[in-house]
């Protein structure tokens, strides 16, 4: 009986102890908080913000530096570059520099410091390679405080558009350069944008605060923080108990799967905010060994039109994305164009296997020839949120037309090495979206870590990266669209893209925060525009 | 026993050049360009062959092989693990605080493992066959038997988000240990408590406890003599599991945020960030040989026929 009685009170004093633990964890749990702080969620840590390089989280960078343009639907606006004044040959762009403009830490933004941030750009040539901007410029020459000339090699279209990118063209001040470089990293991280970081703990969480004398005006957040939570419940959970008030997902991020949102979405404290598609989820064929069977354009086109985007859509995606036909949506630059449609037609398409010899054997599930099974392999990314499940549907989709897919799922670094030495029939990739698109996805449409196994071994293929390289220095936009018609077309009719959906950010958040909008970049989100009520 | 320990001691030093070795070359097994998977880590949107080469160079692993090691070896030995491929940063500076949070962690587990297996060891033994020994033995092995990161997530709805009494992640104040402790314990527990009953009843049959109950020492002193003896496999076995809790807390400091070293590693193995996963290795082989000897040490003491050989 003693001892009944000792285990009791041993009980009842662990009891006590968590009920006391859990008391002040409510008290200091905080629910009042201030409506001018918003705390969002990243998987990932901000890392290395400096903008001439790409290790850090562009969502942080954007909050810190700006751009001399800025890139919008209806093309580049200004930013820190108030007009600008194109020479007649094109190869001269005069920047005049909004006044009074300082960096946080008080130095000031001028002609000066462009150039030194775009002069220490340039200094960097392979890192930037991918931009084809950095192989124009010639030279940034200072015409007074306020005025400055960037002097191309020769005329480039997508100047303004490249330099209003974050990266690598954003301005950060002189005074955190070493040595006037930034290529080894800078000594902290000073912009003109809306927000300054003032704390950062690597790996738990970083903290910005508004930058009050901000050219934009200022923020009405005053006190953004960025926590690092795995993606997946753990976010959603914290979400729901006001740990934190703001959670958004992009294809490189996915903060928020289907089953999140659904149940999110019948949740009426919160709101659920779409932004305009952005980038396009497709499948990348193989096309540099012409001994497989994927590279018979007829299974291209047959495993195009055996896939149900609409259900894929609706079903698979809870309707977070939306089929897609073309590479590149309709509302980027110069793709608003009429192009070869397949729509879902599986007796096309087993019209178009079997014109290439393939037979269904009685009692088979899938087509053969010459003993040989009509099978295709498919990587996709392990650490991509959902698109396993992708690949599962279309696996169910492509056996109703015989086709056997078989799924290999991989780290990101044996993907991007099969993508790079053509070791795939199939890959589940997604394009960089606006406002990389078209011009950036294209000009890697010929680079060999890119996409060039796509597109090496097509019918003059060399042809169409002429087109590109034309189409990027041509003066004449009619000349411009037309170049651009030509490779859409030629993607389109070759196959060897398979667009599946479009892509768009989703944010999630309690619904007194308002003005939640969205940045043509998919990476970049406006905090400085929201406010609570 | 001085001998003993000192003996225990010097064969850490051929234990951690036999471990920097193989790590070393398995890390480096790897069929991957390291560069080209470094130069996507860090955000470059196209990589290049002439960026590839550059960064080689720049990295130091145009270098044979051999050379590398001998380099790195000799750096570790000074402490300097070198900078993060990724975030540039010195390692030691990155794996510190990681290896704190991840310590802590492991600390307030073993701790709360101890105490829970001891205590329930005790009761359950006290109490064999009867109904709180079959209700504890069945209710543990049921829930050690769910994964980690699945009551995980199930605890912090309930207590975090319906009950809003404890933080849902991150670190900061204790509160935040209370989760992750009390997820990671229960599977430890299922196992430890077993251990200390199991041993608790065998010497309680034992001759030595009927000739002090015969004797008439009180049952007190007698359950004291009893868990003194029943307590060393169960020491040994838990000096073990704080290494093994270091490095099997990935799930855990996954579910719950909690910035330590098997996120950091994870993290690592996908950006092959090889001067963290050298790090990585190297530190929690050092830990496995270093608590292993504070075990035989702790047992030594419990034990002085083992001090005396």
């Amino acid at each position: 009986m003693k001892r009944i009685r000792i285990l009791i009170c041993c009980v009842m004093m662990m009891a006590m102890c968590v009920s006391l633990g859990a008391c002040t964890s409510q008290d200091s749990g905080g629910t009042g908080e201030a409506k001018t702080t918003l705390t969002t969620a990243r998987s990932k840590d901000i890392g290395d913000l400096n903008g001439h390089l790409y290790a850090g989280d562009m969502a942080a960078q954007g909050m810190v530096f700006d751009t001399l343009v800025e890139n919008t639907a209806d093309g580049p606006k200004a930013a820190l570059a108030e007009s600008w004044d194109i020479s007649k040959d094109g190869t001269v762009y005069t920047f005049h520099l909004r006044k009074g403009v300082n960096f946080t830490d008080g130095q000031p933004f001028n002609a000066e410091a462009v150039k030194a941030n775009i002069d220490a750009v340039q200094r960097n040539p392979e890192k930037h390679a991918w931009i084809s901007l950095s192989k124009k410029i010639k030279s940034v020459d200072i015409v007074d405080d306020n005025t400055v000339n960037i002097v191309l090699s020769e005329p480039y279209y997508p100047i303004l558009t490249e330099l209003g990118l974050l990266r690598p063209y954003c301005m950060m001040s002189p005074a955190t350069f070493i040595n006037g470089e930034t290529k080894d990293g800078v000594s902290a991280f000073v912009g003109t944008g809306p927000y300054k970081l003032t704390e950062h703990v690597q790996n738990q969480y970083a903290t910005f605060v508004s930058n009050d004398e901000y050219w934009g005006g200022e923020p009405k957040i005053k006190t953004v923080t960025f926590k690092v939570l795995p993606a997946g419940q753990t976010a959603q959970l914290a979400l729901q108990n006001g740990e934190i008030d703001f959670l958004y997902s992009n294809y490189s991020d996915a903060m928020l799967d289907s089953e999140t949102l659904k149940s999110m979405g019948t949740n009426k404290d919160y709101q659920i905010v779409y932004s305009e598609p952005c980038a396009t989820r497709f499948l990348m064929v193989n096309a540099s060994k012409p001994e497989t069977i994927i590279a018979d354009k007829n299974i291209k086109e047959a495993i195009w039109y055996g896939i149900n985007k609409e259900e894929l859509s609706s079903e698979i995606l809870s309707g977070l994305e939306t089929p897609a036909e073309t590479l590149f949506p309709s509302t980027a630059p110069y793709c608003d164009v009429k192009l070869k449609e397949r729509t879902f037609d599986t007796a096309k398409a087993k019209k178009l296997i079997e014109a290439s010899g393939w037979k269904m054997e009685s009692g088979s599930e899938y087509y053969t020839k010459n003993g040989e099974k009509l099978s295709v392999r498919i990587e996709y990314r392990t650490d991509v949120a959902g698109v396993k499940g992708i690949c599962e549907y279309l696996q169910s989709n492509l056996k109703d037309i015989g086709i056997e897919l078989v799924l290999t799922g991989e780290e990101k670094s044996a993907y991007y090495d099969r993508r790079k030495t053509g070791d795939y029939d199939l890959l589940i990739d997604a394009t960089w979206g606006v406002p990389y698109d078209p011009q950036s996805t294209m000009s890697a449409f010929s680079a060999p870590s890119s996409y060039l196994t796509s597109t090496q071994n097509l019918e003059n293929s060399q042809e169409m990266f002429d087109w590109i390289d034309q189409a990027l220095v041509s003066t004449d936009e009619v000349k411009r669209q037309e170049l651009y018609t030509k490779v859409l077309n030629k993607i389109q009719d070759d196959a060897c893209f398979i667009p599946l959906t479009d892509v768009q950010v989703i944010a999630v958040a309690p619904k007194d925060l308002k003005n939640i909008t969205f940045n043509q970049s998919q990476y970049e989100i406006p905090f400085e525009k929201m406010y609570f009520e | 026993m001085r001998n003993y320990i000192i003996r225990r001691i010097l064969t850490i030093i051929p234990m951690f050049f036999i471990i920097s070795f193989i790590s070393f070359v398995l890390i480096n097994l790897s069929p991957s360009d390291p560069v080209e998977i470094i130069l996507r880590a860090n955000g470059v949107p196209v990589v290049t062959e002439e960026l590839i080469e550059e960064t080689k160079i720049e990295l130091g692993l145009d270098q044979p092989f051999l050379v590398r090691y001998v380099n790195w070896l000799n750096d570790v030995i000074h402490l300097d693990f070198g900078k993060s491929y990724v975030t540039q940063q010195p390692v030691f500076k990155m794996i510190s605080p990681a290896f704190g949070y991840t310590m802590q962690l492991a600390l307030a587990n073993t701790v709360v493992t101890i105490m829970l297996s001891i205590f329930l060891g005790i009761i359950c033994a006290q109490f064999e066959g009867r109904m709180i020994d079959r209700g504890t033995r069945s209710f543990l092995f049921i829930i050690s038997a769910m994964p980690a990161f699945w009551i995980g997530t199930l605890a912090i709805w309930f207590f975090s988000v319906k009950l809003n009494l404890l933080p849902t992640s991150g670190v900061g104040s204790w509160t935040n240990f209370v989760l992750p402790t009390m997820v990671m314990s229960i599977g430890y527990c299922g196992f430890y408590f077993r251990m200390i009953r199991n041993s608790m009843l065998e010497n309680m049959n034992e001759n030595y406890v009927v000739y002090a109950r015969s004797c008439g020492v009180k049952e007190k002193v007698v359950v004291k003599h009893i868990f003194r003896n029943s307590i060393q496999t169960a020491v040994a076995a838990f000096c073990m599991a704080i290494p093994g809790m270091m490095a099997g807390t990935v799930v855990i400091e996954n579910v719950f945020a909690w910035p330590g070293l098997g996120r950091l590693c994870v993290s690592s193995i996908f950006n092959r960030d090889l001067p963290i996963i050298q790090a990585y290795v190297l530190i929690l082989a050092l830990s496995y040989c270093l608590f292993n000897i504070f075990g035989d040490i702790v047992t030594a003491v419990l034990n002085p026929k083992l001090r005396k050989a």
